[in-house]
C-alpha cells in the first residue's frame, strides 16, 4: 500500500474577490521511500494542495480523500492532524529566513518539536537530540550553536536548520516546498544532496514541490505536473522528460533554459495563466495550447494511463506539436523597425561601449569594518555584444552594474561609457549620459510606481530628456508599447492590472524610450515563471538583432545567461574570476569557482529505458464540482 | 551597546536642557509681572522693586537662567510664588496620586485592549471581530470627562440614591491608608482612563497580530504540530511585543506628566491639578517644574523602551 493516496482532491479558498479554485480534482499516490515531485508555475496549486491536506489552511474548503498510512486526513479532527504534523509529517519551506522564528533560538525551536510530541522527554535530552540532528545535517559546532538565533546563520545553514527541525522526530514523510528556491545554486546543490542523504539514512518518503522541472530531473523518482489547479500529467521522471504526453509538459520543457544543450531561441508558451476565480468548462490549458481543438474548450479531458505508469489528462491522443520557435514576436520587431524612428547602431565602432578598468568599491560605515564590494574589476563591452555577468548573491554584480550606470560612485578605477569617464561628470553631462545607459530591474512589481499610469511611466524619460509632451509623447509611447508586445490601448492602465511578464515589458519599454546604446538587465527574468521567462528572453534577443543594442545581463542563473549572451564573466567575492565566450565557459571552464557553479546548475536528465509505450486504460477525468459541493 | 546607551543618555539630558531653556525664554517674553502678583495690586513702587529684586527678576535673562540651571542640578527647583513651598516638595507630594492612577489604569487597559485585539486578529471579518472593534470604537469616541461623568453617575450617584455606596466619589487616599481605601478611591478613575486608552491597544494588537499570523514562521509553528493557543500566544504575541512596548512607553511617559482631566473630574490632587492651578495663578517656578517633570518622564520612558527592545530583539543584542 502506498504511504499516501490522494484521490479527487478539490481545494477552494474563499477570498474577498470570490472563491479561488486552487485545486481541481488531483489524484496521485506516493509510494514508501520514493521522492515524488509536484511541478507547476505560480498559481498552479502545488503548495495549496499539500498545505490544505495537512490542515495548514484552516479557511480552505476541501473535498476528496487523502489517505495517509490508512488514515483519511480530510475527515480527521484538527487534533489528529496536529499529532501527525511534526511527528510523522515533517515540512520544509521555501524561505528559511522567514520560516524560522526570529525571536527564538534555533535550539528552542527544535526542542519545541520534541517537547510537543514527546512531552515526557527531559529538556536536557531534548537538547542533546537537537544537537545531534544539527550535527547530522552538517552544522559545525552544533551543541554551541543551539543558543544562536536564525539571523546568525547564512541562508544555506538556515535551510539545514529547517531540515533538522523537520527530521528531528524521524518522520515517515517530508513535504519540501521549494526548499532550494531562495538559495544560491551552489548552496542549492548542497541542500539537495543533504535531502537525498537524509532520505537514504532515515528511509523518509519525500514530496518535493518545485517550479523548476530540471531541478527534479536528478532528484525525484516520479512527478506530477500541475497547471492552474489542474493535474496535467503524472509519471516517472524519465518519461516526463523524454516523452512528454501533455502539451503543457512539453511546452514547459522547451521553454525552460535547460543547460544540457543550447538552443538559439526558447519556445515560450504564449499567453498567460488564467484566473482561478472561474472554473473552465474544458481543459484549463486549452487557451494557451497549440494543439487545442473545440472539444478542449467545452469538456474536461479524459485521463489516459500508459503502461509505463504515466497518467495524462488531455484530449490529444498524439504527441504534442512542436511549435516553431520563430513566432510572431519577430514579425513584430521587423514591422516595428520600419515604422519606429530608432537608429540602428552601426556595427563596429572605434571604441568599446563600456570600458571598466580596475574598479574598486568599498563601503565604509563608522561603526563597522569597511566592506570591499568590488576588488579591482575590469571588463569591456563592444557594440552589439551581450555580456553575461554571473555570480551568487553578494558577489557584487548588482553593485558593479549600478556603478557602470553611474548610480553609485566608485572608490577608485575608471569606468568609461563610449569613451567618456563616468566618474567626473557634471550634473548636466551626467544627465545627457543617462540617455545612453538604461537599466531594467529584477522585480517587476517593486520597480514600477503603482500609482502612475503605464503611459506616464514609459513616457517619463522622453518628457525629462527630450521635453516631449501631448500627442507626440503619446504617439511615441504607444509605439514603444507595441514594440515590446504590449497592447497600446492599455496606455491608461495602472501597473497592477498587468501580469509579471507584461510588467517586465513595461520596464523594457521605459528603458528603450531614449534609444540607449547600453541596456543593463539586472536579473530581468528571475521573478517570472518559466513559460513567461522565455517570452522576455526572446524579446530581448529580437530587439538586439533589430537595433544593435549592447547588453549587460546580470544573472545568478547560468542556464538563462547561456541563451542570451555572447560572452560570460563569472564573478565571485568582488572579483571577475573568468571571462570567456559562452560556449567556452560551458565546454572548458578554467576557474574552480566556474566549475563549481556549472556543476551545481547542470541536472542530468535520466534516460528512458522503454521508449515504446501503450495506453492501458482511458477513464473520465475529474468532474466539475459546484462551489457548494466542495468541503460540504 | 554601552556606547549606544551613553549616547541615548546624552540625548535625554540635551532634550531636557533645551526644554528648560525654551520654557524659561517663553516666560521671559510672556506678558505679566510675577512681582506684581506677589506684591499685590496696591503695592508701592518701592515694594515692587524690592520683590522684583528678591526674586532675582532684575538680573539679565542669562544670569537668571544660569542661576536656575545650577540650582536645578543640585535638586533645587525654586519655591512657589504662592505657597512659598519648595517646588520639588510640591511635586513630590503629588506624584503618588498620578502614578497610582496611571499604572493602575495601565493594567486594566492592557487587560481589555490586548485580549480584544487578539480576538479580532484570530477571527478577522467575523462578528467577534466586529464586536471587539465596536467596543474599542466606543471607548475611543468618548471624551474622557464624559466617560468619567457617566461612570460617576451610574456607579456612584445611582447606587447612592438607591441607598448604598459602591465606591467613593473621588479624592485620593494614600496607599498607607490600606489597600481597599486606596483602591476603592481609584477604581473609577482607573476605568475611565483605561477605557479610553484600551481602544488604541485593541487596534494595535489586531493590526500587528494579523500581520504576524500571516508570517511564514507561524506556518512553521503549525507545521510542527503546536496547539493553536501556543501558536498564537507564544509565537504570535512574541513578535508583537516590540510594537506594544513602544506604544506603552509613549503613553506612560505622557500620562505621568499629569492626568489633568481625570484628576479634575474625580477631585484628585495629582500632578495634573497642580499644573492647572500653577498656570491659573501664573506660578512660574511650579509651571517650569511640572513641565520639566513631564519632559523627564517622556525621555525616561523612551530610554526604558529602548532598553526593553534590546532585551526583546535578538538582532539588537551585541554578540
Amino acid at each position: 500500500m502506498a504511504l499516501l493516496e490522494v484521490s479527487d482532491i478539490y481545494v477552494n479558498l474563499p477570498t474577498e474577490d470570490g472563491v479561488v479554485h486552487a485545486v481541481q480534482g488531483a489524484s496521485f499516490d506516493v509510494e514508501r521511500g520514493e521522492v515524488f515531485g509536484i511541478v507547476g508555475e505560480s498559481g498552479s496549486g502545488k503548495s495549496v494542495l499539500t498545505q490544505a491536506m495537512t490542515g495548514l489552511l484552516p479557511s480552505a474548503q476541501i473535498s476528496g480523500k487523502v489517505i495517509f498510512d490508512g488514515q483519511d486526513l480530510i475527515t480527521a479532527e484538527p487534533a489528529t492532524l496536529r499529532a501527525l504534523r511534526g511527528k510523522r509529517i515533517g515540512m520544509v519551506f521555501q524561505d528559511p529566513l522567514s520560516s524560522l522564528h526570529p525571536y527564538f533560538t534555533i535550539g528552542s525551536q527544535i526542542v519545541e518539536v520534541i517537547k510537543t510530541h514527546e512531552p515526557k522527554t527531559p529538556k536536557k535530552e531534548a537538547r542533546e537530540r537537537a544537537a545531534q540532528m544539527l550535527d547530522m545535517v552538517g552544522i559545525p559546532n552544533a551543541s554551541k550553536r543551539l543558543r544562536d538565533y536564525p539571523h546568525q546563520f547564512s541562508g544555506g545553514m538556515r535551510q539545514r536548520v529547517m531540515i533538522a527541525m523537520a527530521l528531528v522526530l524521524s518522520p515517515d514523510f517530508i513535504i519540501a516546498d521549494e526548499p532550494t528556491t531562495a538559495l544560491d545554486v551552489t548552496i542549492q546543490k548542497q541542500i539537495l544532496d543533504l535531502l537525498a542523504d537524509m532520505r537514504e539514512r532515515l528511509g523518509t518518503t519525500v514530496i518535493m514541490i518545485s517550479h523548476d522541472l530540471s531541478l527534479l530531473a536528478s532528484f525525484a523518482d516520479r512527478a506530477m505536473v500541475m497547471y492552474a489547479g489542474h493535474q496535467m500529467e503524472t509519471g516517472p521522471i524519465a518519461s516526463l522528460f523524454n516523452h512528454p504526453a501533455h502539451p503543457y509538459t512539453s511546452g514547459l520543457l522547451r521553454s525552460s533554459p535547460v543547460t544540457e544543450e543550447t538552443q538559439d531561441r526558447l519556445t515560450p508558451i504564449d499567453g498567460r495563466a488564467p484566473s482561478l476565480l472561474g472554473v473552465p468548462a474544458g481543459c484549463a490549458f486549452a487557451p494557451r495550447c497549440a494543439d487545442a481543438d473545440e472539444r478542449c474548450f467545452t469538456s474536461r479531458p479524459t485521463q489516459r494511463i500508459f503502461d509505463d505508469g504515466v497518467k495524462v489528462n488531455c484530449w490529444l491522443h498524439a504527441d504534442p506539436t512542436l511549435v516553431d520557435p520563430k513566432s510572431e514576436v519577430d514579425d513584430f520587431v521587423t514591422n516595428a523597425h520600419d515604422r519606429i524612428n530608432f537608429h540602428t547602431f552601426p556595427g563596429a565602432k572605434d571604441q568599446p561601449v563600456v570600458e571598466v578598468k580596475d574598479v574598486h568599491l568599498t563601503f565604509r560605515a563608522k561603526t563597522r569594518h569597511p566592506v570591499h564590494v568590488l576588488k579591482g574589476v575590469s571588463l569591456s563591452l563592444e557594440q552589439g555584444d551581450t555580456l553575461g555577468l554571473v555570480g551568487e548573491s553578494g558577489c557584487g554584480k548588482t553593485t558593479l552594474a549600478r556603478a557602470i550606470a553611474g548610480l553609485i560612485p566608485t572608490t577608485s578605477g575608471s569606468i568609461k561609457l563610449i569613451g567618456q569617464e563616468v566618474g567626473g561628470l557634471k550634473t548636466d553631462e551626467w544627465r545627457r549620459m543617462r540617455r545612453n545607459v538604461q537599466m531594467v530591474f529584477q522585480d517587476p512589481y517593486g520597480s514600477l510606481n503603482p500609482r502612475r499610469r503605464v503611459g506616464a511611466i514609459i513616457g517619463e524619460p522622453l518628457r525629462i530628456q527630450k521635453g516631449m509632451s501631448g500627442e507626440d509623447l503619446k504617439h511615441a509611447v504607444r509605439e514603444l508599447m507595441e514594440l515590446v508586445g504590449l497592447d497600446p490601448e492599455h496606455y491608461n492602465r495602472f501597473p497592477a492590472e498587468f501580469s509579471g511578464g507584461q510588467r517586465q515589458r513595461i520596464g523594457i519599454a521605459r528603458a528603450l524610450a531614449l534609444d540607449p546604446q547600453l541596456l543593463i538587465f539586472d536579473e530581468p527574468v528571475s521573478a517570472l515563471d518559466v513559460s513567461i521567462q522565455a517570452q522576455i528572453l526572446n524579446l530581448m534577443k529580437d530587439l538586439q538583432e533589430a537595433f544593435g543594442y549592447t547588453y549587460l545581463f546580470i544573472s545568478h542563473d547560468l542556464a538563462v545567461v547561456r541563451h542570451v549572451c555572447d560572452r560570460i564573466a563569472v564573478m565571485d567575492a568582488g572579483e571577475i574570476v573568468e571571462t570567456a565566450a559562452t560556449e567556452e565557459i560551458f565546454a572548458n571552464p578554467q576557474h574552480p569557482f566556474t566549475k563549481k557553479l556549472l556543476a551545481a546548475s547542470v541536472h542530468p536528465i535520466p534516460e528512458l529505458e522503454e521508449p515504446n509505450r501503450e495506453v492501458v486504460v482511458e477513464t473520465p477525468g475529474p468532474a466539475i464540482l459546484e462551489d457548494a459541493e466542495v468541503g460540504a | 551597546m554601552a556606547k549606544v546607551l551613553l549616547q541615548r543618555l546624552g540625548y535625554a539630558v540635551l532634550i531636557l536642557f533645551l526644554l528648560s531653556l525654551f520654557i524659561f525664554l517663553l516666560f521671559y517674553v510672556a506678558p505679566g509681572n510675577p512681582a506684581r502678583l506677589i506684591a499685590g495690586e496696591k503695592a508701592s513702587a518701592e515694594v515692587l522693586a524690592q520683590v522684583t529684586h528678591n526674586l532675582g527678576l532684575d538680573r539679565p535673562i542669562y544670569e537668571q537662567y544660569w542661576r536656575f540651571i545650577t540650582n536645578a542640578f543640585q535638586g533645587d527647583f525654586g519655591y512657589s510664588y504662592r505657597s512659598k513651598v519648595a517646588v520639588w516638595a510640591l511635586i513630590a507630594g503629588r506624584i503618588p496620586a498620578t502614578v497610582s492612577i496611571v499604572f493602575g489604569a495601565m493594567f486594566i487597559w492592557l487587560g481589555i485592549g490586548i485580549p480584544l485585539g487578539i480576538l479580532s486578529a484570530r477571527h478577522p471579518g467575523t462578528w467577534r471581530d466586529r464586536v471587539a472593534q465596536i467596543i474599542a470604537l466606543i471607548g475611543i469616541s468618548f471624551p474622557t470627562f464624559v466617560l468619567g461623568m457617566t461612570l460617576l453617575y451610574t456607579l456612584y450617584f445611582m447606587p447612592k440614591q438607591a441607598g448604598f455606596t459602591l465606591f467613593p466619589a473621588g479624592g485620593y487616599k494614600e496607599f498607607g491608608a490600606g489597600l481597599w481605601e486606596w483602591g476603592s478611591h481609584l477604581i473609577l478613575p482607573w476605568f475611565t482612563l483605561a477605557l479610553v486608552t484600551a481602544a488604541i491597544y485593541q487596534r494595535l494588537t489586531r493590526a500587528q497580530l494579523l500581520d504576524v499570523l500571516g508570517e511564514d514562521y507561524i506556518r512553521t509553528a503549525r507545521a510542527k504540530g503546536l496547539k493553536e493557543w501556543k501558536v498564537v500566544y507564544k509565537h504570535g504575541m512574541r513578535a508583537t511585543l516590540t510594537v506594544l512596548t513602544t506604544q506603552l512607553g509613549a503613553d506612560i511617559g505622557y500620562l505621568l506628566g499629569g492626568t489633568i482631566i481625570m484628576e479634575n473630574v474625580f477631585g484628585i490632587q495629582g500632578v495634573g491639578s497642580l499644573a492647572i492651578n500653577a498656570v491659573k495663578q501664573q506660578d512660574r517656578p511650579v509651571i517650569i517644574g511640572v513641565v520639566l517633570l513631564g519632559g523627564f518622564f517622556i525621555v525616561t520612558m523612551n530610554l526604558i523602551v529602548d532598553l526593553v527592545h534590546v532585551g526583546l530583539e535578538p538582532r539588537l543584542r551585541a554578540k
